[in-house]
C-alpha cells in the first residue's frame, strides 16, 4: 500500500469512530418531568433578571450622573425575587433531575444552612428597598456591596464552581 | 479584583504607547521595519536551523510574528477585559454600563478564554528566547533594552545609521498611554 491509501484508511477509521461515539452521548434513558424542566428554566431566568438588576444597581452607583428611577426599579426586582426565592428550589430540581444546572445538591442535604443564606439575602433585599426608597442615589448606592456579599454568600457553598 | 483591574488599566496604557511606538519610534522599534512577508519568515527560519544563522538588526522576521501575535492577543484580552461582566453582576470592566447583562456576560467568558491564547503565546515566547540565549549564545533582552550590540561577525549591519528617538517623542506614547486610560475609566 503506498503512503495515500494508508492515510485513507486511517481518515476513514477515524471517521466511523467518531459515529460511533456519538451514539454513546445521546440523550439520558428516562424522560424529565416537564415541571422539574419548567422550574429550573424559569428559576435560572429569575436568576439571570436579579443579575441583570445588580448590574443595573453597580452602574449607576459608579456613574457620575445615576439614574435614581432606575436604581428604584433595580431594587424593586431585587425585593420581588428575594421573597421568592425560596420556593425556587423545589426537591428534584438539582444536579439529578438531568437538566443542566449549577444548583448543588448541598442545597437540599443542607437545608438549614441553605435556608440561612436564603434569609441573609432577603435581609439585605430589604435594607436596598428601604434605601431606594429615600430617592438618594449614595444610600442606594452604599447598600450594594452587602447585598452583593449574600448573593456571594449562598453561591460560594451551593452553586457550582466554574472551574 | 482591585489589583486585577488596576493591571489591565495599566497594560492599556502600556499597549497604547508599544502600539505608537511602532509607528513613531526609532528604527528597530516599528512595525514597518520588521514584519516581513512569508519568504523572508522562511528563509530566516531555515538559516536558524542550517547554521548560517546571522543575528539580525532589530527584530528578526520570526520574532516579528510574535510581536504581532503577542499585541494582537492582548489587544482582545484588554479589549473584552473593558466590557466584561462576572456571574452575578456585581464585578464589571469600566465599559460595561454601555452593553447589556448578556453581551457583558458573554465579553467575560470570552475574556477569560481568551487569556490561554495569550498565555501560550507568551510562554512560546519565553521558549524562543531561552532557545537563542542558550544554543544560538545570543542574548536578545539586553540590547533591546539598552539599545546596543556589540558587533561581531555573526551580526547583521543597520542598514542606515540609529538614531534615538527624540525625548519629547517618548514624553508624547506616554501621554498617549494616560489618555487611553483616562478615556475608558471617567
Amino acid at each position: 500500500m503506498n503512503k495515500f491509501s494508508i492515510l485513507s484508511v486511517l481518515v476513514m477509521a477515524a471517521t466511523l469512530s467518531a459515529c460511533g461515539e456519538g451514539a454513546e452521548t445521546a440523550a439520558p434513558a428516562a424522560e424529565i418531568d416537564p415541571a422539574i424542566k419548567s422550574a429550573i428554566e424559569t428559576r435560572q431566568t429569575n436568576l439571570k433578571d436579579l443579575g441583570a438588576a445588580m448590574k443595573t444597581l453597580g452602574d449607576n452607583a459608579k456613574s457620575g450622573t445615576p439614574d435614581v428611577a432606575a436604581m428604584q426599579a433595580a431594587a424593586g426586582k431585587v425585593q420581588v425575587h428575594a421573597a421568592a426565592i425560596g420556593t425556587w428550589f423545589p426537591a428534584g430540581t438539582g444536579p439529578s433531575s438531568g437538566v443542566k444546572t449549577e444548583a448543588l445538591d448541598t442545597i437540599w442535604t443542607d437545608a438549614a444552612g441553605f435556608e440561612a443564606a436564603v434569609a441573609k439575602f432577603q435581609a439585605e433585599a430589604a435594607n436596598i428597598t428601604t434605601a431606594a426608597a429615600t430617592g438618594d442615589a449614595a444610600a442606594i448606592g452604599a447598600a450594594i456591596p452587602a447585598l452583593g456579599g449574600a448573593c456571594k454568600n449562598c453561591h460560594d457553598t451551593y452553586r457550582l464552581k466554574k472551574s | 479584583m482591585d489589583w486585577h483591574r488596576r493591571s489591565g488599566l495599566a497594560l492599556l496604557g502600556v499597549l497604547a504607547f508599544r502600539i505608537f511606538w511602532g509607528f513613531a519610534g526609532p528604527v528597530t522599534a516599528r512595525f514597518g521595519s520588521f514584519v516581513k512577508g512569508p519568504r523572508s519568515v522562511i528563509a530566516y527560519a531555515r538559516s536558524l536551523l542550517g547554521g548560517a544563522h546571522r543575528l539580525t538588526f532589530g527584530h528578526n522576521p520570526l520574532g516579528a510574528l510574535s510581536v504581532v501575535a503577542i499585541l494582537l492577543a492582548m489587544s482582545v484580552q484588554i479589549g473584552l477585559g473593558l466590557f466584561a461582566l462576572d456571574t452575578d453582576g456585581l464585578e464589571s470592566g469600566p465599559l460595561a454600563r454601555f452593553i447589556t447583562f448578556e453581551q457583558a456576560q458573554t465579553a467575560g467568558d470570552l475574556h477569560e478564554a481568551s487569556f490561554n491564547i495569550l498565555l501560550a503565546l507568551i510562554v512560546l515566547h519565553l521558549a524562543a528566547v531561552t532557545f537563542y540565549l542558550v544554543v544560538k549564545r545570543a542574548n536578545l533582552i539586553v540590547p533591546m533594552i539598552t539599545g546596543r550590540r556589540a558587533l561581531g561577525a555573526n551580526v547583521e549591519r543597520a542598514a542606515q545609521p540609529m538614531a534615538r528617538a527624540p525625548f519629547t517623542r517618548i514624553l508624547l506614547g506616554v501621554a498617549l498611554g494616560v489618555l487611553a486610560v483616562w478615556l475608558v475609566t471617567r
